[in-house]
């Protein structure tokens, strides 16, 4: 009896069913997981170069900022001897 | 003649007839398709979008970095030209202290004698006059305009380059 429920069309029905759930699983898993792998191992490539491109600009950042500190303070000195130049020349 | 049995569905029956296995199966089956959909779907859109942020986060450092080389230059160039206007400003008022003194020192030589040569030398300490006004009101410095562009990790539409764009910067 129960190997002929197995011939059943409701078993064939159920197994198709089975099937198909599977089929939609593996397909979708088959289609998205690469697509993730892919961009996963891309955007780790684009990093690990960002990642050496900001180990070689960062140090030059802060040598321009301390550049241009060290401009600013220059100008600062500039302008104050200036000033003192023109008060001493307006007081003679 | 093929006869097509149009009796009434019954559940129960069909059910009946299904191998037990087969039951277990198809509840296994219809368990694990809704975990799927319900957990690693979601899971995989959250990945996906978690690579698209960090894809932004790397086009805005590159962003960020090119801005920074705009500024460090306008900047650069703003202050070298300030410097050059203090040192030019400096030395016209060295030079106008110098003629003042030495024109202040002729006229009082002169002792009021040549009135022509007075003359002179007054128009000559204007002319450094002049001179120093036209320093102080000189027009060729400009302030740098740098853009208030802020980075906007968010929106991955502001972002109108791909990644790799770095190859265009200058290598020093």
């Amino acid at each position: 009896m129960e190997i002929n429920k197995w011939k059943s069309p409701q078993a064939i029905i159920v197994i198709i069913l089975i099937f198909f759930i599977f089929l939609y699983i593996a397909i979708d898993m088959a289609k998205v997981k690469p697509k993730i792998n892919r961009d996963i191992r891309e955007v780790r490539k684009d990093y690990i170069e960002l990642s050496g491109y900001l180990d070689k600009k960062l140090p030059e950042i802060d040598s321009v900022l301390k550049m241009q500190a060290f401009q600013i303070s220059r100008q600062g000195e500039e302008i104050d001897s200036l000033n003192t130049k023109v008060k001493f020349l307006t007081n003679k | 003649m093929t006869v097509i049995p149009v009796e009434k569905f019954n559940i129960n029956r069909f059910w009946e007839k299904t191998p037990t296995p087969l039951k277990y199966i198809l509840i296994f089956s219809l368990f694990l398709i809704t975990a799927y959909l319900f957990i690693s779907k979601r899971m995989d859109e959250n990945y996906i979008k978690e690579i698209d942020q960090m894809k932004i986060g790397i086009n805005a450092t590159y962003e960020l970095i090119n801005n920074f080389e705009d500024f460090r230059r306008e900047q650069d160039n703003y202050n070298k030209q300030i410097l050059n206007y203090l040192y030019n400003l400096h030395a016209l008022v060295e030079d106008l202290n110098s003629t003042t003194n030495r024109k202040l020192d002729m006229i009082i030589s002169a002792g009021g004698k040549n009135s022509k040569d007075i003359i002179d030398k007054i128009l000559l300490l204007n002319e450094s006059f002049e001179k120093l006004s036209k320093a102080y009101h000189q027009q060729n410095i400009e302030v740098p305009k740098l853009e208030d562009k802020k980075i906007n990790y968010q929106k991955s539409e502001e972002i109108k380059y791909s990644i790799g764009v770095k190859d265009t910067y200058p290598q020093y």
